[in-house]
């Protein structure tokens, strides 16, 4: 079976400046979260894909057929659903009028289609009537999600979806929006630059920076098993240090000797260590001695931030139960193994 | 106190309807059906329906089509087409009828009047447009682009829908300025209501017809504002949600980019050469031509003394209207509000020929005074003070007053610390767009100045009405030059409002 | 934006103000309300001026637009003195009983027809009726012997008029006097059926030469000035002057009056008694205006048809009716 979507080579700039650099993205059924920082190129891969971007090279396959590459389909026709930023619902329509909008003239039940798809995504029929500004953010998310679906497309196209809405509504949105692709059975490329978004909603990870992809894979691998620093750091709001590896299987460091999760080639490395890999002890505990800088405390845990005597400064992440006060002094331990990183030539 | 002055000021900005209402009852039933009654008056109301209808809607389509083409489309040198379809606006609609009407006579005639005050008048809905498709969040386009539309279709139900209230709000502004508009159309040789009221004046002073004709205007007005309201409904078209107007995809004209660059580079020449190439011909060639720099200078400087003082007096007298509206909601603070507003729908000339017969008869000692001019002024363009002195004051939150004084701060000190600052650069534009309004008004200028007041635009038009068109010249290029500044300052603003 | 100086508001109103109260002064001043061309007043009150040590104040308008005013303003008026172009709106402001009668010695000056039987006013130049016609369009032998016959069918889509002008409301009046009211109704509904309208004289002129129509009602000085200014709206036109009293060759006269409520009507009399002398007629015979003076003393020259050969109708000023004329011209609907 052919991939929903599948990217190669893809490049694209403003004036001169590249902003993708021959990117290659398979994207199979289920949902891929494009993550990165603002100003990767994310929303541009998204727009290019969607045919808002001219790229400059590269190709372009939806369900298997070229939409970019020896010919340019124009947006229209790529038969891909786009959910922009605030959903970007028509104000002049009604909901049903919005879901209806992409359905050809000729479509006969495009009353039992909204029907349909308000169903999908959960929403009450009795909303069918409403205007956009009666309706609350997540509402609005849903109906645009609702409006691309309605015409069947292989693929869609979700930027930042959830960005401008409350952390509350932001999860079970965000699970609605999930439950609906699936029994659409439509494949969605998710743009966010949101971790948590990105790990818990989709099925693959595509960890986007500068332009280019650092790493593709499951939410899994690519949380625990960084193939790059940066990933690291990105994701698991990793401490980076400095350390050293002798026998393939262990590493020294400021922290002390720390298992490596797999076999390295002996050398200086570069470690990446969890916050909730750091286990913050009482002072004089096994463990490098450190004090505390700073603590921001979340209720369920909190995240200390320590600078060890050698002076690194990391960050851990407690249980609410045993949180330290700032300028404590603690000693910090590693626990479970840590991600090595050969240091470039 | 402040109360006292904003309904003294609303009742002010009522005397014209109260005049024409009050002196058309004075008058009876049926002396104003004989005089209504006549084929004349159906001529008037004929030629004011027909060219109305026409120029509103020539107007919406070339401000719509210009303002999508600049905003929307790939076209080369698209801030420099934005300058030049804003530009007509510099050009008062009387010194562009005399432009043409020294050029041809073909535009004495229906077509001609229509094509001339479209070119005047479409800038009108082409600014508010631009300003909404730059407000417009392009994803919106963007979404029924992929749901696969085509560019035609998107414009039509997508664009289109969310930028009507904007253009629908600039044919009224258009609509409202077809009826008031004396000058060009006296040039053009085409009689409507407002041209047969100063010819009524002309030949019998205030006379009751003269007046029947104002109540006839004055209803096409409130026609026009109450058929906007029901067009607009209650539905609102506003964005949801903030989104960010990034750039938005423009269309690839391809082989349309050289008839669109004809049509704009066409457009242009007809809205501003024709004009211009004819002042500077008859300011070159003209017979009657030699320039009184004396008078000239006089005429500038009476027209900037009236324009000052009238933007002054009409920003000054805005203050505690919108004051009252922002901080005292109320009923009667309401009320006055809205009552400044219904003004924007008096012609000039109803306006002028309230305060003729008001004056005469309450007030003789202010008659043919400058009083009453700088009160005309104030009741003609008191909306458009009060207009952005609202913005201004939007910018002031109470909130920061009430910081001010958890600082310390005495009232008066609140006022000269904070508010004051705030809000200066506002009141400064406003009085600058009133005065430039002012500048070039002719209508109600012509019947209020004192006898012997010259301002450029009734020098102009005295010259420019019995054909000494040379002689004409160099003041319709001070009124086009005093106009500049404002027009430039709408144009940069329809395109900042956005961002 | 720029303009954020708050003293950039207060420095322009303080330059408004001296410009606004310019307009008081102190020194009284000889105020005319003159409804007739600017510049030919424009000429004459500097020379009066100099003569005289008098200043005089001009405030410019149209006939029945002052002539109404000066009846609305009353007893209160500033006016010294009314000048206006045609008499109708000089008749208008003596039937409100607001002029002063005028000393002997002014009177005498103008033959008794270009003045009202009761002294309150005078005439002191006079314009004659023409119809100017385009030469390429019409030969002279066509012209109608009559003006009356401009409403006969032949004229069809041929002749213009400014009538809601005080010009032709004089003519009107003139024809109203001579012929009768039912005459002139249908005089008026032949010219509205076979007539395009225009407003000014001017523009009729300017209509003629262009040879949109072929010919204009007019007065006589309207072509003879462009003739002097350079011909642009007079080189493919020429003027034809009834004859034989025919009414069309009526002679219009422009009217001087001081008003009863004035303050000055010592130098308002001056005024009168240089605008009618010799001297003040000459200037207006070598003016622009090119306009008859009515000082049998002065004649005026430049080319113009002379003054002796014009063979107008006999009217007395004090017999045209301009309100019948509004009335009459507003029921068959050029108003």
């Amino acid at each position: 079976m052919t991939a929903a979507l599948e990217i190669r080579g893809l490049e694209a700039g403003y004036r001169g400046t590249p902003v993708l650099r021959g990117l290659d993205l398979v994207v199979p059924d289920g949902v891929t979260a494009i993550l990165g920082p603002s100003g990767c190129g994310k929303t541009t891969l998204l727009r290019a894909v969607a045919g808002f971007v001219t790229p400059s090279a590269g190709t372009v396959t939806v369900a298997g057929s070229e939409v970019v590459g020896r010919r340019t389909v124009p947006a229209r026709l790529r038969g891909l659903g786009y959910v922009p930023q605030d959903g970007a619902l028509f104000p002049h329509l009604s909901v049903a009028r919005n879901v209806r909008f992409g359905l050809p003239r000729s479509v006969r039940d495009a009353d039992a289609r909204v029907a349909e798809m308000l169903e999908l995504v959960e929403l009450p029929a009795t909303m069918a009537t409403r205007y956009p500004h009666e309706l609350s953010g997540g509402q609005q998310q849903r109906v645009a999600l609702a409006r691309a679906l309605a015409p069947r497309p292989r693929v869609v196209l979700l930027d930042e979806p959830f960005s401008s809405l409350d952390a509350s509504l932001r999860e079970d949105t965000g699970r609605a929006v999930v439950r609906a692709l699936r029994a659409a059975g439509a494949a969605a490329v998710l743009v966010t630059h949101d971790q948590g978004e990105a790990l818990s909603l989709a099925d693959q990870v595509a960890v986007m920076l500068d332009g280019a992809f650092l790493q593709v894979g499951s939410p899994g691998s690519v949380y625990l098993t960084p193939s790059d620093p940066r990933v690291a750091s990105f994701l698991g709001h990793a401490s980076l240090l400095d350390g050293k590896v002798a026998d393939g299987r262990e590493a020294t460091c400021a922290l002390g000797v720390v298992p490596l999760q797999t076999t390295t080639a002996p050398g200086v490395v570069r470690l990446a260590v969890r916050a909730e890999q750091l286990q913050i002890r009482s002072a004089g505990a096994d463990g490098a001695p450190a004090e505390v800088v700073d603590i921001s405390f979340y209720g369920h845990d909190a995240t200390v931030r320590v600078r060890l005597d050698s002076g690194e400064e990391l960050s851990a992440r407690t249980p609410a139960t045993s949180v330290p006060t700032a300028g404590d002094r603690v000693s910090v331990r590693v626990v479970g193994d840590v991600v090595a990183f050969a240091e470039g030539p | 106190m402040l109360l006292v002055v904003g309904v003294g000021v609303a009742a002010l900005t009522l005397v014209p309807l109260g005049y024409v209402l009050w002196t058309t009852a004075e008058l009876g039933a049926d002396e104003a059906r004989d005089f209504l009654w006549r084929p004349r008056i159906g001529e008037l109301l004929w030629n004011t329906v027909r060219l109305l209808v026409a120029g509103v809607a020539a107007s919406a389509v070339l401000g719509v089509v210009g303002a999508w083409v600049v905003e929307r489309t790939d076209v080369p040198g698209r801030g420099w087409w934005h300058g030049l379809l804003c530009a007509p606006l510099a050009v008062p609609a009387f010194v562009n009828g005399y432009g043409w009407v020294s050029t041809t006579h073909a535009v004495q005639s229906f077509p001609g009047a229509v094509m001339v005050v479209t070119l005047s008048y479409y800038p009108l809905v082409y600014l508010p447009t631009v300003a909404a498709l730059r407000r417009l969040d392009p994803a919106v386009e963007e979404v029924a682009t992929s749901l696969g539309r085509g560019g035609w279709s998107v414009f039509a139900r997508v664009t289109l829908p969310a930028v009507s209230p904007a253009v629908l709000g600039g044919a009224l502004l258009v609509g409202l300025h077809l009826l008031a508009e004396y000058g060009a159309l006296q040039l053009l040789n085409y009689p409507t209501l407002t041209t047969a009221i100063l010819q009524q004046y002309a030949t019998v002073f205030n006379g009751p017809e003269a007046t029947l004709l104002a109540l006839v205007l004055v209803s096409f007005c409130l026609l026009l504002l109450g058929l906007e309201l029901l067009l607009r409904g209650h539905r609102r078209r506003s964005r949801v949600g903030s989104g960010s107007s990034g750039d938005p995809v423009r269309i690839r004209l391809g082989r349309m980019r050289l008839p669109v660059l004809a049509g704009l580079t066409g457009l242009a020449l007809w809205a501003l050469g024709v004009p211009l190439a004819a002042l500077v011909r008859w300011l070159l060639r003209g017979t009657s031509a030699a320039v009184d720099l004396g008078e000239l200078s006089g005429a500038v400087v009476t027209t900037l003394g009236l324009a000052v003082s009238g933007g002054v007096t009409a920003t000054a007298l805005a203050v505690p209207v919108v004051w009252l509206a922002v901080r005292n909601r109320g009923l009667v603070t309401t009320a006055v509000e809205r009552s400044v507003y219904t003004a924007s729908a008096m012609p000039g000339i109803v306006i002028a020929l309230a305060l003729v017969t008001v004056s005469i008869r309450l007030v003789p000692s202010l008659y043919q005074t400058v009083v009453v001019l700088l009160v005309g002024y104030t009741i003609l363009f008191l909306p458009r003070a009060v207009v952005s002195v609202r913005s201004t004051f939007e910018l002031v939150p109470p909130g920061l007053e009430e910081v001010a004084r958890n600082l310390g701060c005495t009232g008066p000190g609140v006022a000269r610390r904070v508010t004051l600052p705030l809000v200066l650069p506002g009141l400064t534009a406003a009085t600058a767009l009133v005065s430039l309004a002012v500048a070039t008004e002719l209508t109600a200028t012509l019947l209020l100045a004192p006898l012997g007041t010259d301002t450029l635009a009734t020098r102009f038009w005295s010259d420019a009405s019995s054909i000494a068109y040379g002689a004409a010249a160099p003041y319709g290029l001070a009124l086009i030059v005093l106009s500049i500044p404002s027009t430039w300052l709408l144009g940069r603003l329809s395109i900042r409002s956005a961002s | 934006m720029t303009l954020t100086r708050p003293a950039l508001g207060l420095a322009a109103l303080a330059l408004a103000l001296p410009v606004l109260t310019a307009c008081g002064e102190d020194e009284p001043k000889l105020i005319i309300y003159n409804a007739q061309h600017e510049q030919l007043l424009e000429q004459i009150a500097p020379a009066f001026e100099e003569e005289t040590g008098i200043d005089v104040e001009l405030r410019h308008g149209k006939d029945l637009e002052l002539s109404n005013q000066l009846v609305q303003e009353g007893d209160a008026s500033d006016a010294d003195v009314f000048l206006t172009e045609n008499s109708p709106a000089m008749s208008q402001v003596e039937q409100a009983g607001l002029f002063e009668r005028l000393p002997d010695d002014v009177l005498e000056v103008i033959p008794a027809q270009y003045r009202p039987r009761s002294g309150l006013w005078t005439g002191f130049v006079a314009r004659s009726t023409v119809l100017v016609y385009n030469t390429d369009l019409v030969e002279e032998s066509e012209l109608p012997d009559s003006i009356l016959e401009l409403a006969e069918p032949e004229w069809a889509g041929r002749i213009s008029f400014s009538p809601t002008g005080a010009d032709f409301q004089a003519i009107v009046a003139a024809i109203l006097h001579l012929e009768g009211e039912e005459a002139t109704r249908a005089w008026l509904e032949g010219i509205e059926e076979n007539g395009t309208v225009y407003d000014g004289n001017n523009v009729v002129l300017e209509s003629v030469d262009a040879g949109e129509s072929e010919v204009g009602i007019v007065y006589h000085y309207y072509w003879e000035r462009d003739r002097v200014e350079g011909g642009d709206l007079s080189d493919d036109s020429a003027q034809y002057y009834f004859a034989d009293q025919d009414p069309g060759a009526f002679l219009s006269v422009s009217g001087a009056g001081i008003l009863e409520s004035s303050d000055m009507k010592d130098e308002a009399r001056e005024f009168l008694e240089f605008l009618v002398g010799e001297e003040g007629q000459q200037i207006l015979a070598d003016s622009y205006a090119l306009e008859y003076p009515l000082n049998p003393a002065v004649q005026l020259e430049k080319g113009v048809k002379p003054f002796s050969e014009l063979q107008p109708p006999v009217v007395n000023v004090s017999d045209l009716d301009s309100e019948a004329v509004v009335d009459l011209m507003t029921e068959v609907g050029f108003l």
